[in-house]
């Protein structure tokens, strides 16, 4: 498996993985590979057998389902540094949804057999899954309590954040695809309070006309509200 | 605290176990095997089932009713999600340092399996199938407050809160009636909102045509059109 050093960071920081030392990770995904997507594809069919789960190491994968007129209701994004799929093979049973994957992604896929193979044999490897599964689940909680701790302000610029290509640090120009008021409805504010958020933001190297926000300065904006 | 009441566990009455990941689809003496000790404990409103930092000694599956799953940040209380039938609770506390990591505490009433810990964790040892059966679990588990994160970040509160009345029905089409399973307060609270932005977002439902009535109930003429609603980028 060649994954480059940011590759394997980002591996080695899932749920998965992220208590696990190197050799027992390397054991893991000795039969992993990487695979490549110039254009959009179907990665997998619900109903397929679950042979393998993945890490997205670049772009997106959707997880949809099918409506009966086969239009696709989109269940779940799946970004870059989330592996998706574990639960089904740890089911050892199929895919509960249809995959499609971005174009320009980047995946890890692990198959099932050989990992399971090695989860079994190596005493303790099981639980200290289970280990690094609770230990990430106290990160998520931690998240969720931090999102809804926020104030109207800084729920404003994790949004903003949210939009801005990731490595971002500087000034950022965005296209805001909805306009404030439809903004102001979606981060959970009444339109007095998005002015008032808007004014505050101000202040922090944020200015907005029409739709168009421009950021001084990303990483002071993500300091602000907060964000990791 | 106590519980309000207390039985001890007997296989047959209680057949929706074997609905969850956990243990469906083991053999019956498997199961009582791991269930050895249990109790079906009841709940009344507003009952700790344990607090953050206690010694985590047992698994709560939830049999019926409400747990509200909440953490501390200074002085005040987040509800990180309100956990119902089927859900298990406290899982994730035996296996990294014995300490449950939140509170939990019932809403309404809640009537729980409380499983001792110890004989699982041995069993584990010799039974892999029992191991990936607790991965599968957790891997379910942290995926649904990925989930709740992205909802947070990305999703109006007409949207979130359209979400939540999805997931009151089992059914995936047709016009459905719902009730809020608890007051509406708590319900914001869980969805990370503000009563006050809840009764906003009811009325921006009504207007695709989510009718709000009387006690709690909610009439939603088109399941499809909401799911609709909730995957669109706009909102």
């Amino acid at each position: 498996m060649a994954l480059d050093p940011v590759e394997s960071a980002i591996v080695k920081n899932t749920a998965l993985f992220a208590v696990l030392d190197d050799p027992t990770c390397a054991a893991l995904l000795d039969q992993a590979f990487v695979s490549d997507y110039a254009e959009s594809e179907l990665l997998f069919n619900k109903g397929d057998a679950a042979d393998r789960f993945f890490v997205v190491l670049a772009g997106r994968v959707h997880l949809f389902a099918l409506t009966e007129n086969g239009d696709q209701t989109i269940i779940e994004v799946i970004a870059k540094g989330e592996s998706f799929a574990e639960a089904a093979i740890f089911a050892r049973g199929d895919y509960p949804l249809n995959a499609e994957v971005i174009s320009g992604t980047r995946l890890l896929n692990i198959p099932a057999k050989p990992f399971l193979r090695r989860v079994a044999s190596q005493k303790g490897l099981a639980a200290q899954m289970l280990g690094s599964l609770a230990r990430w689940e106290r990160r998520l909680i931690n998240e969720i309590a931090d999102l809804k701790n926020r104030s109207p302000v800084q729920r404003l610029g994790l949004f903003l954040i949210a939009l801005a290509p990731p490595g971002q640090t500087n000034r950022l120009e965005l296209h805001l695809p909805l306009a404030k008021g439809n903004l102001a409805s979606r981060i959970g504010v009444t339109p007095e309070s998005f002015s008032r958020a808007l004014k505050r933001l101000e202040k922090s190297g944020v200015s907005c006309r029409g739709q168009r926000f421009i950021i001084e300065d990303v990483e002071a904006l993500r300091q602000f509200c907060g964000a990791d | 605290m106590a519980p309000t009441h207390v039985t001890v566990f007997s296989r047959d009455s209680l057949p929706e176990i074997f609905l969850t990941p956990m243990f469906a689809g083991l053999a019956n003496t498997d199961v009582e095997a791991l269930l050895r000790g249990s109790r079906v404990e009841v709940f009344g409103d507003r009952q700790l089932l344990f607090s953050e930092r206690d010694e985590a000694k047992d698994l709560f599956l939830m049999l019926d009713g409400h747990v509200e799953i909440f953490i501390r940040q200074g002085r005040r209380r987040i509800v990180v999600e309100v956990a119902k039938k089927l859900s298990i609770l406290g899982e994730s506390a035996l296996f990294s340092d014995g300490r449950h990591p939140h509170w939990a505490r019932s809403v309404g009433h809640a009537k729980v399996l409380t499983i001792p810990a110890a004989p699982i964790i041995e069993a584990m040892d010799q039974n892999f199938d029992l191991a990936l059966r607790m991965l599968r679990t957790q891997s379910i588990r942290l995926r649904g407050l990925v989930e709740q994160i992205s909802r947070l970040k990305l999703k109006s509160t007409a949207q979130r809160l359209a979400g939540f009345l999805l997931g009151l029905t089992d059914k995936n089409e047709g016009p459905v009636s719902v009730r809020f399973p608890y007051d509406k307060r708590l319900a914001a609270e869980a969805l990370g909102m503000t009563a006050e932005s809840l009764s906003r977002a009811l009325t921006r439902l009504a207007m695709i045509g989510v009718d709000s009535r009387s006690e709690n109930m909610v009439f939603i003429p088109d399941l499809r059109a909401l799911q609709q609603f909730v995957s669109d980028e706009g909102g």
